[in-house]
């Protein structure tokens, strides 16, 4: 089964030029984030996900190959989850928008 | 004409970030904390040039069982060729062994040169006569002199792989090389074996 994950509660994203600023009641801190991250956290608003669910949601937007994606959504987790915005939850294959 | 709903105007915005993707061409997601000043533009810098894939650092770890941690790097200078260090207590914290006996470098307030300085050796100077890859206790000059201890360098952040049997660093990768981005941006690695 594979991981899913699901966007923290109460942090707030607005667009800043070019980029996004994101607040994160748990870690206290604001984050810049790129287009990509900030789309994946639209994709997990509308629920838990796990990594292809989120490639293959992404893929739509771009006309990429989800597999393409798939690499690139899994590398982000961690830095996610270090910044609050993003929890690991319990392993579900069913979850997902 | 009518106003819209607050429940509407969530509705338009939620995708936005999405149709600003580019199409065919998304890149790594980057996700770095907001510092002040001059380190700012660094991050702004990394997030508008993100790689297209993922890269990895070609590390040779001595086992699988290697543990890497990251860690904030600190520096010590006068603005030009500082020196760059990674201090034990910061490990601990790292490796949320505060407190654990066990771990030989991370108990002992112990400072790991990652770079030496060029500077001279005064108090606010870069600190030469230290060799990197070299661990120094506390009580080395450097670290003595008007009490003035190596800073934390926002943004920066270093891989240190650590026995975890004795807690030793047994090797550092400072990212300047193949890096998946630059010293002071990248936030995560690859470990290739």
């Amino acid at each position: 089964m594979a991981p899913a994950y699901g966007r923290r509660d109460g942090i707030a994203v607005e667009p800043v030029g070019d980029f996004w600023a994101a607040f994160s009641p748990v870690s206290g801190e604001s984050i810049l984030l790129n287009d990509e991250s900030a789309a994946i956290l639209e994709v997990l608003a509308e629920g838990p996900a796990t990594t292809q669910q989120v490639a293959a949601q992404l893929a739509l937007d771009t006309g990429d190959v989800a597999a393409d994606l798939h690499d690139l959504v899994a590398g982000c987790w961690l830095t996610l989850i270090d910044s609050g915005l993003v929890q690991q939850l319990a392993l579900d294959p069913h979850v997902g928008p | 004409m009518q106003s819209s709903s607050p429940e509407q105007q969530a509705g338009r915005d939620k995708r936005t970030a999405r149709r600003r993707l580019i199409r065919g061409a998304f890149g790594a997601p980057v996700a770095l904390t907001v510092f002040s000043g001059s380190a700012v533009a660094g991050t702004v810098n990394c997030l508008a040039n993100p790689p297209t894939t993922p890269l990895t650092q070609n590390i040779a770890p001595a086992s699988d069982s290697d543990v890497f941690l990251r860690v904030q790097m600190r520096s010590k200078g006068n603005g030009s060729s500082n020196s760059t260090w990674v201090w034990g207590d910061d490990l601990l914290n790292a490796a949320g062994l505060v407190g654990k006996p066990g771990y030989s470098f991370l108990n002992t307030d112990r400072w790991y040169c990652v770079s030496a300085g060029t500077g001279g050796s005064d108090a606010g100077a870069n600190q030469t006569g230290y060799t990197a890859g070299t661990t120094y206790a506390s009580t080395a000059a450097m670290l003595t002199i008007n009490n003035v201890t190596p800073a934390l360098l926002p943004g920066s952040y270093i891989a240190v792989r650590v026995d975890p049997t004795t807690g030793t660093i047994v090797g550092v990768t400072n990212m300047a090389n193949a890096s998946a981005l630059t010293r002071s941006c990248w936030s995560s690695f690859v470990k290739t074996i």
